[in-house]
């Protein structure tokens, strides 16, 4: 019965390395900028350069963490930036603004107006859950029309105008500091703790981990699938929401189309940081990479005096060679799966 | 003697951990009918995948078309005249016969266009399905045709190219006995036009009727090969599975008890205007057998709760339970071991602990939190208990070889209560070895007093295991059989809907 006896089957270790390619590709490329643009310009290995690139990105990273959670499951979000903005400007709509500035509002104290806009963007989130896991719409297209919903909601709150003010504790949060660390660096890493900590210890991560990686095989086990996409679309929600809130105290102003980069730029942190595209493989250590990848490449470009015509373009190259990689990674594993049995 | 259309000289083939195949040799003359059977997993499919240039074996010679090859591509084993008729049969639905029949070669108009030609391609066709005694036309829209007429139109596509070596693989699994007597008919007149037929089929009756000449695969090797005149059942029975189908029969350490897992009049989406009934007793192994398409899935994952059941009572140890969900099926201790693990089992990129678990890790973790100490002991113990062949629980399933994947699947339920167990095909893939063992669990199962129900396509494997036997029919339990009365012929006949 030799047939029968599956021997242990040796991976070589190049395959293994090429098995990790999706983790290690994002970190080479991170450390080979970093290593160019500090051999490039003196001004860009600076401590005071690090707390720029820290505070470039921790809008996006707020707005990625929920993201990671949602991509996890093999979903997308596309209404992101879109929800981050309506938030935000939600939050100014509930502050008593400036008499100069033209708006019908509803002025709150500053803990009503923050909880308004927390239950603002979870209402959001709530239909685009609604609409994903109960009518079955495609969670790329539901979050299409979530997108537009959320700038239509922007223009109707602002109506072209510009609000400045945001409660106080907004205002520290998003542009003060603690000593020489900007606050909302704090509060960006404190949200990609948190969620690895959900993804990595907790039993709900452990559900969106399954549900990304074999959703029939998690439904077989009694997981209620439809409830984890949709806590994972809640929780993107609620970090757009949030970021969007401190964005606005970070910008100095709430109006219209202000985030339209994040989208973009956190779907790009996921993928450049290497969490798979197809669900269940990757995470929050996989996005700080890809945060850190974008963040020095957009600080260093500068650094360098890149013609910033040119950045767009060299940004839209690196997603597609992070994609590329994507997919290739994804390609690799499945060789490695067939190679194991 | 001519020189064969085909000789396969010492084709070998392996994957991590199996020998797939090692070292066959087949022949294949002019005019030739060779039968080829084997158990499930015994290499015949690699085999024939191997003439259609799908897979590359690792050693031997294909003679084919007076060359000798390593190995041959798609292409040129379609050049040579291979051509195959598929089990699932692979059609075009919204096109019309003769569009599946050229598929590729269509007849185009004389202009610079050159568009599809529609009466040429018809006036190609029709000839072969007369040529085939087929009861309709080539501007029948594939759609409107039943399983017996499509397969007409694959055999007719083989014809089309003037193929020399026609495979078919299973072509009656879902025929009716005038169907199949009609497409050995066809066999027949196919051979005796000089074509080379390989017939693969698992029921013996049909290899009686039409070949030539039998081989026998087992275990990747050829078991043996049986001359016109020695072909007969129990030969054959005996080259497959190389022992006697009764001994593999454990006989329960007790009578059943009451309770256990009751359908009554379930109806399924599948079979809207059918209902099925059945009862499997708590420490018995009721086997479920049927053609493919017949329902047993369906039934299955209506009472597990992922296609919830249209109509019907589901009742467990006596009582009727709601199940709406996975979740409700499993919160009662029914659990199902699906048929496809890779599919619907096992979540390959986590570790054999985390995959036992699964369905259990509220009882792993407090307040949320995973405590992995106990999720790894968890997955150590039935590592242990099964006998999963992995170093530890923390290797990934994507490791294992098909058995040990199986034994992870049920190692889930086993660390849970269960108080039934539905098995869908618990043994396809799964090599000889393995099966004894998975076997000998379902038996062990059922002794503790669990009610154990068996679906499977496999005739060895539901004679050879079953207490008692359900018979599926198009959507309803055709028959029930006793041990007494289980034979591969009653078992059958329920099946295609034979009246008794």
């Amino acid at each position: 019965m030799t047939a029968s006896i599956a021997a242990p089957t040796r991976i070589s270790p190049w395959v293994r390395l090429r098995g990790q390619l999706r983790n290690l590709a994002p970190l080479v490329t991170l450390v080979a900028l970093i290593a160019l643009f500090s051999a490039t310009s003196p001004s860009f290995a600076t401590l005071s350069n690090l707390s720029n690139v820290l505070q470039q990105v921790s809008i996006t990273a707020i707005i990625a963490v929920g993201l990671t959670f949602v991509i996890l499951c093999a979903e997308i979000d596309l209404s992101v930036a879109s929800v981050a903005n309506a938030t935000g400007i939600l939050v100014a709509f509930l502050t008593v603004q400036d008499a100069s500035v033209n708006i019908p509002n509803l002025p709150l104290p500053g803990w009503l107006a923050i909880m308004g806009g927390l239950a603002g963007c979870l209402a959001l989130g709530a239909v685009t859950a609604f609409g994903v896991t109960r009518i079955g719409i495609p969670s790329f297209i539901m979050t299409l029309a979530m997108l537009q919903i959320g700038n239509g909601i922007c223009a109707l709150l602002v109506r072209g105008q510009i609000a400045y003010s945001v409660p106080p504790v907004l205002l520290t949060l998003g542009s003060g500091s603690i000593g020489p660390v900007p606050w909302i660096v704090v509060v960006a890493g404190l949200t990609l703790l948190v969620g690895h900590l959900v993804l990595t210890y907790t039993r709900f991560g452990r559900y969106i981990y399954m549900v990304g990686g074999n959703r029939e095989a998690a439904e077989h086990s009694g997981v209620g699938v439809k409830a984890v996409v949709g806590a994972a679309l809640l929780i993107s929600a609620l970090c757009s929401g949030a970021a969007g809130m401190l964005g606005v105290a970070y910008f100095g102003s709430a109006q219209q189309n202000q985030f339209d980069n994040y989208l973009l730029d956190a779907i790009s942190a996921v993928v450049v940081g290497g969490t798979s595209l197809f669900g269940g493989q990757g995470g929050i250590g996989n996005t700080i990479v890809g945060l850190l990848v974008l963040g020095v490449l957009n600080n260093g470009l500068d650094h360098v005096r890149m013609d910033s015509f040119l950045k767009i373009l060299i940004r839209g190259l690196v997603l597609l060679l992070a994609l590329v990689v994507n997919v290739y990674a994804q390609r690799l594993r499945a060789k490695y799966r067939s190679a194991g049995g | 003697m001519a020189a064969p259309l085909l000789e396969l000289d010492g084709i070998s083939k392996s994957y991590p951990g199996v020998k797939a195949l090692d070292g066959v040799s087949l022949r294949l003359g002019r005019g030739e009918v060779l039968g080829l059977i084997g158990e499930n997993g015994a290499g015949k499919s690699t085999l024939m995948r191997v003439l259609g240039g799908v897979v590359r074996p690792d050693a031997g010679r294909i003679g084919l078309g007076g060359r000798d090859r390593a190995h041959l591509t798609v292409a040129e084993a379609q050049a040579e005249g291979v051509a195959f008729v598929h089990q699932e049969l692979s059609m075009f639905d919204n096109l019309d016969a003769a569009a599946n029949v050229l598929i590729g070669r269509e007849s185009l108009q004389a202009g610079p266009l050159r568009l599809v030609d529609r009466r040429a391609c018809r006036a190609r066709v029709a000839p072969l399905l007369q040529r085939l005694g087929a009861d309709f036309g080539p501007d029948a829209p594939v759609s409107r045709l039943s399983i017996a007429q499509r397969q007409l139109v694959e055999i007719a596509r083989a014809l089309s190219v003037d193929a020399r070596i026609i495979i078919l693989d299973e072509p009656t699994s879902s025929l009716t006995l005038s169907e199949t007597d009609r497409l050995l008919a066809i066999v027949a007149s196919l051979r005796n036009a000089g074509t080379g037929v390989i017939y693969i089929t698992h029921r013996l009756g049909e290899v009686v009727a039409c070949a030539d000449r039998v081989l026998c695969l087992r275990d990747g090797q050829v078991a043996g090969e049986l001359p016109r005149e020695g072909i007969e059942h129990a030969a054959m029975t005996r080259l497959m599975i190389g022992r006697d189908l009764q001994a593999l029969y454990s006989p329960p350490a007790a009578a059943p008890g009451d309770g256990g897992l009751q359908v009554q009049e379930l109806v399924t989406s599948a079979f809207p205007d059918r209902s099925a009934s059945l009862h499997a007793r708590p420490g018995e192994i009721l086997g479920l057998a049927g053609l493919v398409g017949s329902g047993r899935t369906s039934l299955a994952r209506a009472m597990f709760g992922i296609e919830p059941a249209v109509g019907g009572t589901i009742l467990l140890d006596g009582k009727p339970v709601q199940i709406g969900s996975a979740r409700d099926a499993i919160a009662r201790g029914l659990y199902l071991v699906p048929e496809d693990r890779k599919l619907s089992g096992l979540v390959l990129d986590m570790s054999i602990a985390q995959n036992v678990t699964l369905p259990a890790l509220a009882g792993h973790s407090r307040m949320g939190l995973i405590n992995p100490a106990s999720e790894m002991r968890a997955g150590e113990a039935q590592r242990a208990a099964l006998r999963i062949k992995a170093p530890h629980a923390s290797v990934h399933a994507v490791t294992l070889s098909g058995g040990n994947q199986q034994k992870v699947v049920l190692g889930r339920w086993l660390s849970l209560k269960p108080r039934a167990i539905v098995f869908d095909e618990p043994t396809r893939g799964v090599d000889v070895g393995a099966k004894g063992e998975i076997y000998a669990l379902m038996r062990g199962l059922a002794d503790r007093g669990v009610a154990v129900l068996m679906i499977s396509s496999d005739m060895e494997e539901v004679i050879g295991v079953s207490d008692r036997v359900a018979v599926m029919h198009e959507g309803r339990v055709a028959g029930i059989l006793g041990r007494e009365d289980l034979s591969e012929a009653s078992v059958l006949r329920l099946a295609i809907g034979a009246q008794a």
